[in-house]
């Protein structure tokens, strides 16, 4: 009785749900203009106020912003738009308008529906950027390119040459003290674009073909290897948070860094902006790439009128001066520079000044690819670990070849393929597999549901949670792996997508195990093989290490030393720090220039270690810092294993006269067994797919050769787009740690028998 | 030559009394020794001591000629018995005996024989490759028996051994030990809290009581001739009855008897008599100038060839043990009569036997 009004009462609560779900899914009432961004802050304040501006003085179009956490916006674009849903506007960056075009179905184009007094209010460039193979697909926003900020203090007037700004920054530069004439994030691409487009080359050529190695490329590459390697007026290893920690520090004379850079700079820094110097050896002035963030139109918009009365409102000059002013931005329509107030911003006009020289972003498809492989390029080169020439040229065939990959997937979506008789033949199976032991026990799988109704509809939910986001995605990762999806060709209709084993043939059959010939021959970190090894050796190292660490540990605190709780406590406390946070702290401390590790090198007389530009000592990062992460875990559950080995036993050897260590190996060894093996079962499975120590710490430098398996696979899955090969990639490392699994149940098997 | 001496032994935790306060006793060459005492009396870390599992804090403990107070356990040459058995669980039968062999890098062959020998006394033979948890309690602590054995030590060490038995077994080992002990004649020591383990298997027994030695002596020294009121109530099943009397100067007087006695001159006017319950006679079959006492029956428990009759009046309370001939019911009223000879008494205050000068004599001689 109670039972049924029990289950009852969860079937209504569970509709209940479901209803409410339906409800916030399809609520949203046609006659509403949604608008996706990103922004944060205050430029999130101003664009809303701009919103409620337009609401009040047009009532017959409500738009609704809705604010999407930056990291997902592309994804969640890329997911909903090519299915008729998600917003009728949105504001994003124009660098994947190529992408987008190809992929069909994501983005309208605008040039019929856009008059050119509109289009008069940008200058061309903003508006070229916004076009893709002669379709205009936007309007630009507000735009963001990088330009020189000093320090008043230490400069006085900003340099018009590099060999002006080279002269500069030797002079304050002063290694000893952490003192540095420049800083900027030059290992990445976006930054590195200031020098890149100086030489007038780009990654592509006139006709959008990739040229990666053309001569002044090179060149650039050339003239940071000497600023980094020979000038030695750059930190090491920089990235954002350093350079603005150097700059609010007063420790970097120049930055080269973004508008969004000023809202971090300290109150008692007097800082300028100026427009990037002259290149003094290609004489024409560093052009720092430009990203315009525009607005863009659904095509699937059922309100395109209205929709575009918005984006004319948004790009006019009321809004523009507004989001100048109120949110610090700087906007495309340039009707607001010529506004007194905006005049007198002596750093928004120099950013504007630097606009005359930017050069966008390419937004061909192919440029997605080019950012991480880049930047790997960039790490070699400043490290001197590969010529620029050679690497560009190096570089220049891979991306091509992916480029190559990935049109020809795309090139193939537009042939629809029957599925293969053996697929078809497989799935029946596969689903007779799965029916026939259910059917064989229908008596009994019924006879359990009546006798055990209420734990069934308990685990329902559970069951529902894990078959939709366990199962599902697992299914559909295993589907996916024998496809050819991309980036370009993900929205096209699945079978035609369908190409059988190749991934995994080209997965297993990778045999490329050296680049280059001779003297020149190195590793090429990009086989699976090597990943593979590294990846033991890392498991392995780490779980022997943490093991034994925090074996050590749990012996010394299982005694009754005095302060036994505070240590127990201290040496629990990083298990209670989110491990991203340690990983970064560790990576910190690794830092060969500020890192902790090598200050205290040098004070004990060792020299500093470069710990990113080796194998060897890039793998000692990650090692130590997962040790560091693992020991808390390993100790508790060893430490319960000793509490509950009997204190007699160990009377009983002493008085038959063994001693510590024996008494180690007779008794608390094998006795811990039963908790040591399945930590170290569960120890092996999580660093085997330690994702975040990797990633974070080392990021798998030198040049990928310190990736493990599961990150080699996110960086072909979200670096290089191939979407298939990452979900082969995952399904083997599945496969590996499933036959770890079964082996290691085997063994413990065996040895439960032995007991 | 293995005896053992306590000279003023004392053994205190920090920050509590001490555990055992200073303890005098000697062990003899191949002597079964038991202490025995409630618990918390201090035995167990008497024998712990002895083991070197507890350090001695102060006085002097010498096994054999040694004094070993700062030796380590395993250079003692002493084998001890556990409670739990303490058998290594991971190990089988014959591991658990040789560990100690082992241990001291005894010849394979040569463990071997010990062993095997050891097993065959102790009919283990056929458990040699089994592990602990596949044996019953029995044979657990017949292995714990073993492993104390194959070693050959100067002293075996027993802490309560047969707790953990049932009573049919602990009759079987406790027949068992007194077998082995009667063919080895090592020196031994054996912690129990149960007076018949004491008694059936000691020679000597030492009782304890609040880390002090009440007295030591061969079990019918200890049934016999008590030297306070705790061993004459701990030794003895059911106890001795302790009751409280007057000394009237001639005789000694409760609610429920009378007892004239020479020699109580002098005597505290408070006094404790001691009547052991099988000392208890129906008044009908005694001699008729033993002192006679009538109490009502509270209680009777039957035991077959004999009952208890539990005896009370007043704050007096007594345990006679009769022969189970007649039906006797709660309620009814019961004289019964004792020799005086077999009366004990003590003192009330200091709980120490008085021994009279004159032995007690009745008025007639006894038959």
């Amino acid at each position: 009785m109670i039972e049924t009004s029990a289950t009852r009462l969860l079937g209504q609560v569970f509709l209940l749900l479901l209803a409410l779900v339906a409800q916030l899914v399809y609520a949203q009432p046609r006659e509403e203009l949604l608008l996706w961004h990103g922004y944060r802050g205050e430029e999130r304040r101003a664009l809303e106020q701009l919103l409620e501006d337009y609401n009040r003085n047009q009532p017959d179009a409500r738009v609704k912003a809705l604010a999407v956490p930056f990291g997902s916006f592309a994804d969640k674009l890329s997911a909903a738009l090519p299915r008729g849903q998600g917003p009728d506007l949105f504001i994003f960056g124009h660098d994947r308008i190529g992408g987008w075009a190809r992929a069909g179905n994501t983005v309208a184009p605008v040039d019929d529906l856009v008059p050119a007094r509109v289009l008069a209010r940008f200058p061309p460039s903003l508006v070229e950027a916004m076009r893709f193979e002669g379709r205009l697909y936007g309007l630009p926003f507000n735009f963001k390119s990088t330009a020189l900020i000093y320090n008043r203090a230490l400069v006085r007037h900003a340099p018009e040459t590099t060999d002006e700004l080279l002269a500069l920054a030797r002079a304050r530069t002063d290694r000893r003290r952490g003192r540095f004439g420049l800083a900027y994030s030059y290992t990445e691409p976006f930054f590195h674009g200031a020098l890149l487009n100086s030489f007038g080359s780009g990654p592509f050529d006139a006709d959008g073909r990739l040229a990666l190695d053309s001569p002044g490329n090179v060149r650039s590459l050339e003239q940071l290897a000497r600023w980094v390697r020979e000038e030695g007026i750059l930190p090491e290893e920089p990235n954002s948070t350093l350079v603005t920690n150097l700059f609010n520090q007063g420790r970097a004379a120049m930055v080269i860094s973004g508008p969004w850079l000023l809202g971090e700079i300290s109150e008692g820094i007097d800082y300028a902006v100026a427009p990037l110097p002259q290149n003094s050896e290609s004489g024409r002035p560093l052009a720092p790439w430009v990203a315009v963030e525009g607005l863009f139109l659904s095509p699937w918009s059922g309100r395109q009128q209205a929709a575009l009365g918005l984006m004319n409102y948004l790009t006019g000059e009321r809004a523009a001066l507004h989001m100048a002013m109120a949110g610090g931005q700087l906007p495309a329509n340039l009707n607001a520079y010529t506004h007194p107030e905006v005049a007198r911003d002596a750093n928004t006009m120099a950013f504007r000044r630097q606009l005359e020289t930017a050069v966008p972003i390419p937004n061909l498809p192919q440029m997605t690819l080019l950012w991480k492989p880049l930047e790997k390029a960039l790490n070699k080169v400043v490290k001197g670990s590969a010529s620029p020439a050679g690497e560009l040229q190096r570089l220049q065939r891979e991306i091509r070849r992916d480029v190559a990959n990935l049109q020809a997937a795309g090139d193939r979506a537009g042939r629809p393929r029957s599925i293969p008789a053996w697929a078809w033949l497989g799935l029946a199976l596969l689903a007779l597999a799965a029916l026939s032991p259910a059917l064989r026990r229908r008596r009994r799988i019924a006879a359990a549901w009546r006798e055990h109704r209420t734990a069934y509809v308990y685990i329902l939910p559970a069951m529902l949670g894990m078959l939709l986001l366990v199962f599902f995605p697992l299914l559909y990762g295993f589907l996916l792996s024998f496809t050819d999806t991309t980036l370009l060709n993900e929205n096209t209709p699945f079978l035609s997508r369908w190409q059988g084993l190749g991934n995994y043939a080209s997965i297993l059959g990778d045999w490329n195990f050296w680049y280059g010939e001779g003297a020149g021959r190195s590793i090429n970190y990009d086989n699976f093989y090597w990943t593979l090894l590294v990846t033991i050796c890392w498991t392995a190292g780490n779980v022997v290490l943490s093991v034994g660490l925090a074996l050590v540990l749990a012996l010394a605190l299982d005694k009754p030393i005095l302060g036994r709780t505070w240590f127990r406590l201290l040496l629990i406390l990083p298990w209670a720090i989110p491990n991203y946070i340690t990983a970064l702290v560790w990576k910190g401390m690794f830092h060969p220039q500020f890192g902790v590790v090598n200050q205290a090198l040098q004070v004990v007389g060792l020299a500093p270690v470069a710990w990113f530009d080796s194998v060897g000592a890039s793998f000692m990062t990650g090692l130590v810092t997962n040790v560091w992460l693992s020991i808390p875990f390993m100790m508790v559950v060893i430490l319960g294993g000793l509490q509950s080995i009997p204190r007699d036993l160990y009377e009983a050897a002493r008085v038959e006269g063994a001693g510590r260590w024996c008494q180690f190996r007779a008794i608390t060894l094998p006795l811990l067994k039963p908790v040591l093996v399945p930590a170290i079962i569960l120890s092996v499975v999580w660093t085997f797919n330690m994702f975040n120590v990797i990633y974070l710490v080392s990021d798998g430098a030198p040049a990928g050769a310190n990736d493990i398996l599961i990150t080699k696979a996110f960086r072909i899955g979200f670096e290089k787009y191939q979407y298939a090969y990452a979900a082969a990639y995952s399904m083997v490392i599945l496969a590996l740690l499933f036959a770890y699994a079964m082996w290691q149940m085997r063994v413990s098997r065996t040895l439960e028998a032995a007991r | 030559m293995a005896r053992i001496e306590f000279r003023r032994v004392v053994k205190q935790y920090p920050d509590s009394p001490p555990t055992v306060p200073g303890l005098d006793l000697s062990v003899r060459d191949g002597e079964f020794m038991v202490l025995v005492g409630p618990s918390g009396c201090g035995k167990s870390t008497t024998l712990r001591m002895i083991a070197g599992l507890e350090s001695v804090t102060a006085g002097e403990l010498w096994i054999g000629d040694r004094l070993v107070n700062r030796v380590p356990p395993g250079e003692r040459d002493v084998a001890m018995v556990f409670q739990n058995y303490a058998l290594y669980p991971h190990m089988t039968v014959f591991e658990n005996m040789a560990f100690g062999l082992r241990v001291r890098r005894e010849p394979q062959a040569q463990i071997r024989t010990k062993v095997e020998r050891a097993a065959e006394t102790l009919g283990l033979t056929g458990l040699l490759g089994r592990r602990p948890g596949q044996l019953s309690g029995g044979q657990c602590q017949r292995v714990a028996l073993g492993r104390a054995m194959v070693r050959d030590p100067q002293v075996f060490l027993f802490d309560e051994p047969l707790s953990n038995l049932d009573a049919e077994l602990r009759v079987q080992m406790r027949g068992n030990i007194g077998r082995l002990h009667r063919e080895f004649a090592t020196t031994s020591v054996y912690v129990t809290h149960d007076q018949v383990e004491a008694m059936t298997l000691g020679q000597r027994i030492a009782i304890l009581n609040g880390g002090e030695l009440m007295q030591v002596g061969t079990p019918m020294e200890l049934y016999g001739d008590p030297d306070n009121v705790f061993v004459a109530g701990f030794m003895g099943s059911p106890p001795m009855n302790i009751v409280a009397v007057q000394n009237l100067g001639r005789a000694l007087r409760n609610a429920v008897l009378e007892v004239p006695l020479a020699g109580l001159e002098g005597l505290p006017g408070e006094l404790l008599l001691g009547l052991r319950p099988e000392k208890l006679e129906y008044a009908a079959a005694a001699p008729a100038h033993w002192p006679r006492l009538r109490a009502a029956i509270e209680m009777v428990e039957t035991l077959g060839a004999e009952m208890l009759v539990h005896l009370g009046e007043g704050d007096t309370r007594m345990v006679a043990r009769l022969p189970g001939l007649r039906p006797l019911a709660a309620g009814e009223t019961i004289e019964l009569a004792f020799d005086p000879r077999a009366a004990y008494l003590f003192d009330a205050d200091s709980q120490r036997r008085i021994r009279l000068s004159q032995p007690v004599e009745s008025a007639e001689p006894a038959l």
